[in-house]
């Protein structure tokens, strides 16, 4: 008797429904019996509907605010909430608990202290960090970052990647909380230490793993050479950076520009240049503003630099084996695209802005926010026109992400409004109000400023890993 | 433990103070079982519950097949008295997944007998395991991998082929 015999069809499905999207879909390409025991069953044809491949909204972080918000886009369908109150255990005055949004990845959140699926509102609480490395106070930080593809697996990890701290006499504006009442004023730093190159090899870095519940340690080999010393990443003021994961590898921005890619099966890393070399001019909110990220689209890793007249893209390709940036050619220049807006600034929507107004009103007792039911086209709604009244306000256009499936960046005008560009099309389409009300900050006069932000793609498959 | 008061025709041993029942495998083989460790095969636990003389018949596993899930039933049912080796529940469970494993390490074709079994005789946890274990060895091959390891003819058209590639070609990349 052959395998596939004793594998009669009802049996053969139990076995099957246990994988993941991805190998479900090799499994069709087995044989006439296999495809049809997948597709009879709707196996995999459930799987599209459970991981959509539109941007359901952006989740925000406001400089100087300790929450996130969340730009919701209107839809007819199943919405997501950015009230993730389920995931406080403190009794506590909840309104006063902080809500940051450090990651993203497909449709997983990394919070402070958890991971949390806002489609299905399942989370696991992150176990205690490990410590870092003990060579003096604050010489390292870390910033984490999600990577998890539920095509692949059901199981999510955390990796925390070691930063050297900045000179902050570089901005004094820019004070880093925990220095302050520290000793460590960079006067004592060991000059053995700084000389020390960076990243170091092999680099031990921390990685939670959702199907231990644990933190290991996990050790890769450079190829290649470093990207400099640790002295020399002092230099970089910048303090976030996106990162991508991308077929096996998490390709993280790291200081002075360079991207970490880490193949996570084969436990090495190599560093990449971006296309454009990182130049220190001070720590401006401008510089910020106008600093290179990188992200994911559809054909993989973008990188992207919007400057005072125009938006440069490059997409990474080592489809030959060598590593290269091809630029995107693009047509927008932003004087052009700064015409083509209209001064709608004071109106909200059509995207729908939740977060600090909606938890102080419900705290207020106001209940949910009146959410309008409407499915919002991703290509042809609000629409600007191509020749749009110039009004002499002078829009200030920065970059907030990439939509993960489809050339499409959205942007960032003047912290006001967000906009989404068609790279392809080079239409613009007018997406929400995204300034906070400053009655609740308790801002003061301080202009806030997105400091990062995540385009989000929701996942509603429920095989949400808690801890064990 | 929630085992039925009433077992006319099922023999009891053990001292008198556990109950035990008689599997019959197809091929005539005879295992005499607590009755807490068979009754986590709803089936035989359905069968218990109707009574009968002469020990329960299952046709459909043979002794080789039958005697592994027993293994495991026998590990899995809760016993009277906690293992004095096993002092904490954490042991205990770090104990259980280890015996899993190891009763894992088998060819193909005993882990497919063993999905049939657990299938029939309605064993949750085994079912699980066994549809698990084969589903880890299908991830991450290719088709053709696939076919070789199951022994499967490649029945697809060259254009049903292409169909197909096309089909998966952007769908998660």
């Amino acid at each position: 008797m052959g395998l596939s015999e004793l594998l009669p069809e009802d049996v053969l499905a139990d076995v099957l429904r246990r994988l993941a999207p991805r190998w479900l879909a090799t499994s069709r390409c087995v044989c006439r019996s296999w495809r049809a025991t997948v597709d009879n069953r709707g196996l995999l044809s459930a799987v599209a509907d459970l991981l959509p491949r539109t941007v359901a909204g952006i989740f925000l972080q406001h400089s100087s605010t300790w929450m996130s918000s969340f730009l919701a886009r209107p839809s007819v369908g199943p919405m997501v909430s950015a009230d993730l109150d389920y995931t406080f255990s403190g009794d506590g005055d909840k309104i006063y608990d902080s809500f940051e949004v450090r990651d993203h990845c497909n449709g997983l959140l990394l919070l402070q202290n958890c991971v949390v699926n806002p489609a299905t509102q399942q989370w696991a609480h992150l176990p205690p960090r490990p410590p870092l490395p003990c060579v003096g106070p604050d010489y390292f930080y870390a910033d984490e970052y999600l990577v998890y593809d539920p095509t692949d697996s059901p199981y999510y990890e955390v990796f925390s990647i070691l930063r050297v701290r900045r000179k902050f006499e570089l901005s004094p504006r820019h004070q880093i909380p925990s220095l302050e009442g520290s000793s460590f004023t960079f006067k004592k730093l060991d000059p053995a230490l700084e000389e020390l190159e960076w990243p170091p090899s092999p680099c031990v870095l921390h990685v939670f793993s959702s199907r231990t519940g644990r933190w290991e340690r996990r050790s890769f080999v450079r190829e290649g050479v470093a990207a400099g010393t640790i002295a020399h990443m002092r230099i970089d003021p910048y303090e976030h950076r996106y990162a991508v994961y991308w077929r096996g590898a998490l390709y993280v921005q790291c200081q002075t520009d360079f991207i970490m890619r880490l193949s996570l099966s084969s436990e090495k890393y190599q560093l990449i240049q971006l296309p454009v070399t990182f130049e220190p001019d001070g720590c401006s909110d401008e510089a910020y503003a106008r600093r290179l990220s990188i992200g994911k689209s559809e054909k993989g890793v973008y990188s992207v630099l919007v400057d005072e007249n125009q938006i440069k893209v490059w997409i990474l390709d080592d489809s030959d084996g060598q590593i290269k940036w091809v630029s995107k050619q693009l047509v927008v220049d932003l004087p052009k695209l700064q015409d083509k807006i209209c001064c709608k600034s004071q109106s909200h929507g059509p995207w729908v802005l939740q977060g600090i107004n909606f938890r102080i009103d419900k705290a207020r007792g106001f209940g949910n926010p009146a959410t309008e039911q409407f499915e919002w086209d991703s290509d042809n709604d609000n629409l600007l026109p191509d020749n749009g009244n110039g009004t002499g306000y002078k829009h200030h256009i920065t970059f907030l992400g990439f939509h993960p499936y489809k050339e499409v960046i959205f942007l960032n005008d003047s912290s006001v409004r967000v906009l989404a560009y068609h790279l392809n099309s080079s239409k613009i389409q007018d997406i929400g109000y995204i300034y906070p009300e400053e009655d609740v900050y308790s801002l003061g006069n301080d202009r806030v400023w997105v400091e990062r932000s995540f385009p989000y793609t929701p996942c509603w498959m429920r095989d949400f890993p808690q801890n064990v | 433990m929630a085992a039925a008061d009433s077992c006319d025709g099922i023999s009891t041993s053990g001292g008198g103070w556990e109950k035990t029942v008689t599997l019959v495998s197809s091929d005539d083989a005879r295992f005499e079982v607590r009755e807490a460790a068979a009754s986590l095969s709803q089936t035989v636990r359905r069968m218990i519950r109707a009574g009968g003389d002469g020990g329960i018949p299952l046709p459909k596993v043979d002794a080789r097949t039958l005697s592994t899930v027993l293994e495991y039933c026998n590990k899995h049912a809760a016993v009277p008295a906690p293992a004095p080796e096993s002092s904490s529940a954490e042991a205990a469970a770090v104990d259980l997944e280890w015996f899993d494993k190891e009763l894992m390490h088998v060819d193909l074709a005993t882990l497919c007998s063993l999905i049939r079994a657990a299938d029939y005789l309605e064993v949750a946890g085994l079912l699980d395991l066994t549809c698990k274990t084969v589903a880890d060895m299908i991830k991450s091959k290719t088709a053709e991998e696939i076919r070789q390891m199951f022994g499967i003819q490649n029945d697809f058209t060259p254009e049903e082929e292409e169909q197909l590639s096309r089909e998966n070609a952007g769908v998660f990349e």
